[in-house]
């Protein structure tokens, strides 16, 4: 790192990067614990996290590779510094010894023309075929398909997976792959996936509450709480954006 | 530490802007026509070591803001 790097780096952001990428090693690991680690990398106020091997984590079943999972973050902190947000989130689950992707779980934080956390996936499926062939036009999006001269793949499809706060997280995605596939694991590792999801919960719900302070005043004052604003600023307004997003 | 497996801190990597830009000239050089590389991108045409090629541009431009 140059003196001018060093000196240009927030270290709040330095010190969740640092906390981020062994929280998702370890994830990992506990399923596969040979696996390289996440490697932070910051210039100024940006932050990517990725997995060392480019080709993503080998996932196996009976020792023999089925999956490799590459998983990706965008991030940078948040907007009352903090916490890390996560701008930009993509899991792909790819069948080993293909080029073909089969899922891609994405969250894109300023998505403006699909739901900002979605699904794709990657298959040929004749119905879906004649759906989207056959959609209509009163969208931006299935205008768009529709000025196509071949077939638009269904993996062009967007499916919703719960906005800017109730999306699913990497141990999700792992768990999955375990329980539909038998992806092979460590002992203890749907312990290690559930302290990590907890994790994740936790840091979602203190973002929710953020977005919408009001909700959770109600909830505390029903729960027995006293709860009142006693800061002389403002108090904070509801993130409506965030809570109508798609 | 949570979980099974404990980990080592991990340190982040510290880019300069001009470091950055000479790993993005580097990624450039191997590909290529840029605008052309995304396209086959964004339309599921890579291959696996293209791919691979693709996310690392997308992650150096990501950091330089582009």
């Amino acid at each position: 790192m140059d003196a001018e790097a060093e000196e240009s780096v927030d270290p709040r952001l330095f010190e969740q990067a640092k906390i981020f990428a062994t929280a998702l090693t370890e994830t990992v690991r506990a399923v596969v614990p040979d696996s390289d680690a996440f490697v932070p990398m910051i210039l100024r106020e940006s932050l990517s996290v990725r997995q060392g091997p480019r080709a993503g984590i080998v996932l196996t079943v009976n020792k023999k590779p089925l999956f490799e999972l590459k998983a990706s973050y965008q991030c940078c902190m948040d907007r009352y510094d903090d916490y890390l947000a996560i701008l930009e989130s993509k899991f792909e689950i790819i069948p080993h010894l293909s080029a073909e992707q089969l899922m891609r779980f994405e969250y894109v934080r300023d998505y403006r023309n699909a739901p900002v956390a979605h699904a794709h996936v990657h298959a040929p499926r004749a119905a879906f075929d004649y759906l989207m062939d056959n959609a209509g036009t009163a969208t931006r999006r299935a205008r768009q398909r529709g000025k196509r001269d071949d077939l638009a793949p269904i993996q062009d499809l967007h499916f919703p997976l719960g906005g800017h706060r109730f999306r699913p997280c990497l141990e999700d995605i792992l768990e999955t792959l375990i329980d539909e596939f038998g992806v092979d694991h460590e002992l203890g590792a749907m312990e290690a996936l559930a302290d990590g999801r907890e994790a994740w919960r936790r840091g979602q719900t203190k973002a929710v509450v953020r977005d919408d302070p009001e909700s959770a005043i109600g909830v505390l004052r029903k729960l027995g709480y006293d709860v009142e604003w006693t800061s002389d600023e403002p108090e904070p307004p509801i993130h409506w954006d965030r809570l109508r997003k798609h | 530490m949570r979980g099974v497996v404990e980990v080592a801190i991990i340190t982040p990597i510290v880019l300069s802007t001009a470091e950055a830009e000479r790993i993005r000239r580097d990624l450039v050089s191997n590909i290529g026509d840029v605008d052309d590389f995304k396209a086959r991108a964004e339309s599921y045409q890579l291959d696996t070591e293209d791919r691979a090629l693709y996310d690392d541009l997308i992650e150096i431009e990501f950091l330089l803001g582009r």
